[in-house]
């Protein structure tokens, strides 16, 4: 049992998802290592800015994963502190409106966000009894779910950067949902989801 | 042939363009619409803190102000993390009666400590008719918690007066902080001690985790009872945290540790003060 904690299972994760990568981009000319994407993104529960490195494979391209690192401003807390995300999306469908956009009306998916500050732990430390609060405060599981356009810029064509993408997402993490279904009367949905804007430069 | 094969294919792009142009411009006004109400969040121990703040100092004030009488009636509720509906019953509750001055609450406002939790559970407190008091729960220091409870509420320890009864309200949560030496802060008690005013007869002690819990640091125990025991007619200690009633004297020195069950108990007690003496009720709602 020892084996399964949180570090191994990000590891597990990431090395599933380059592999995976390998197998899908073979007849692509890019490095499947190389990401498509770099993304930047506003709020969403994971910093006040983030920014990252996203990965797509799937014969449809439908699946991809992302990895990012956000900025939690200090505000009323003792300091600002960084926040790692690791974030798998599945978005079924890719329409072609024209050739110069795309739309994907349906994305979603997980992701782990991991707080970086001594006040958070992953493993309940020692001075705990066994199972006292039985959470971890560090790394958060969230459940999202948004839209994506992307833009063909015809000045940009044949240059490093292929395409634009903006989207947008709605995320709820673990703490939220199990406040909100115990507590249907009062509380409501809006209270549990918080919105991320978010921007794609596609290579 | 062909150049009508085109021009129908332009119209369809153009319409086709037109529906996404409305689908869009339709789901960003819902987007600005919604993040009106704190949709915004950069993480949930962001310790963003919007709307009132500040409210053990505010409260205190309107507790002290209150007009004095011989018999003093107030209502205790505690522990009422993440059962939002069940607190949100018990403010109605209290509400509806119109013979106590104000609600003291023994701890634990949230269960994680998430900056949003503080913010929800204080929405539904400030429901309330009457000014209320918030010590700090052991829950409440999980992660930035800490530093939320003290921008919404203020001080860990405080204390303050009606009608001749002193009310010292003490952080006990030691397993939680990070030098267990200084919690409970006896330093404080001294403190208190040497502004004891003359207008003061008797005194109520409100605490989270009551002593030889195991957030309490027992090696203080004997120390602090003794050091309360000096406050003038200490009358009881009031408590949360163990979610269930019991009344017990922990030293068996005649003073009484009242623990207040949690708020999904579906509980709150009232306490009636008189000069000397007290009483109290279990009210289900």
């Amino acid at each position: 049992m020892k084996f399964i904690n949180i570090k191994n299972i990000i590891i597990i994760i990431i090395a599933l998802t380059f592999s995976y990568a390998c197998m899908a981009s073979e007849n692509r000319r890019r490095h499947p290592l190389i990401p498509r994407s770099g993304v930047i993104q506003y709020a969403g529960s994971i910093g006040f800015v983030s920014v990252g490195a996203e990965w797509e494979y799937g014969k449809r391209e439908q699946w991809a994963t992302t990895l990012m690192i956000g900025y939690v401003p200090k505000r009323h807390s003792n300091r600002p502190k960084a926040a790692i995300t690791l974030k798998q999306t599945y978005s079924p469908w890719n329409i072609v409106i024209n050739g110069n956009i795309n739309l994907r009306p349906l994305n979603c998916g997980l992701f782990l966000n991991t707080i970086y500050s001594h006040k958070f732990w992953t493993k309940e430390p020692e001075k705990y009894p066994e199972g006292y609060y039985q959470i971890s405060t560090r790394v958060r599981p969230h459940i999202f779910i948004g839209q994506e356009i992307e833009f063909k810029a015809k000045k940009l064509k044949d240059k490093f950067i292929k395409s634009i993408s903006l989207y947008y997402e709605f995320n709820s993490c673990d703490i939220y949902l199990c406040s909100y279904f115990p507590n249907m009367k009062y509380l409501s949905p809006a209270y549990i989801f918080a919105l991320g804007i978010g921007k794609k430069l596609n290579v | 042939m062909i150049i009508e094969k085109e021009g129908k294919e332009r119209k369809n792009t153009i319409i086709k363009k037109l529906l996404i142009h409305t689908i869009f411009s339709l789901i960003f006004t819902t987007i600005i619409l919604f993040t009106s109400c704190d949709m915004i969040e950069y993480h949930p121990y962001d310790c963003d803190v919007s709307g009132e703040t500040n409210l053990t100092v505010k409260n205190i004030e309107k507790i002290e102000s209150l007009q004095q009488s011989d018999t003093l009636r107030f209502a205790v509720i505690s522990d009422t993390q993440r059962w939002y509906d069940d607190t949100y019953d018990a403010v109605k509750a209290l509400n509806r009666r119109n013979d106590i001055s104000f609600v003291v609450h023994c701890g634990d406002i949230s269960d994680f400590g998430a900056t949003k939790e503080f913010m929800w559970q204080r929405d539904i407190l400030q429901k309330l008719r009457y000014p209320y008091i918030c010590v700090i729960g052991n829950h409440d220091f999980l992660g930035t918690g800490e530093y939320v409870y003290k921008r919404i509420f203020g001080a860990l320890n405080f204390a303050f007066t009606i009608s001749g009864t002193r009310f010292i309200c003490l952080n006990t949560n030691a397993l939680e902080a990070e030098e267990m030496d200084n919690t409970p802060d006896l330093e404080f008690l001294d403190k208190e001690l040497s502004n004891i005013g003359e207008d003061i007869s008797q005194t109520i002690i409100v605490i989270h985790a009551q002593p030889f819990s195991e957030q309490f640091n027992n090696a203080v125990a004997d120390k602090f009872n003794d050091k309360i025991k000096e406050f003038p007619n200490l009358l009881c200690v009031l408590s949360g945290h163990g979610h269930s009633y019991s009344d017990r004297e922990l030293f068996s020195d005649g003073t009484h540790y009242i623990m207040c069950p949690c708020i999904h108990e579906r509980t709150y007690m009232v306490f009636t003060v008189t000069k000397g003496n007290y009483s109290y009720e279990i009210h289900k709602y």
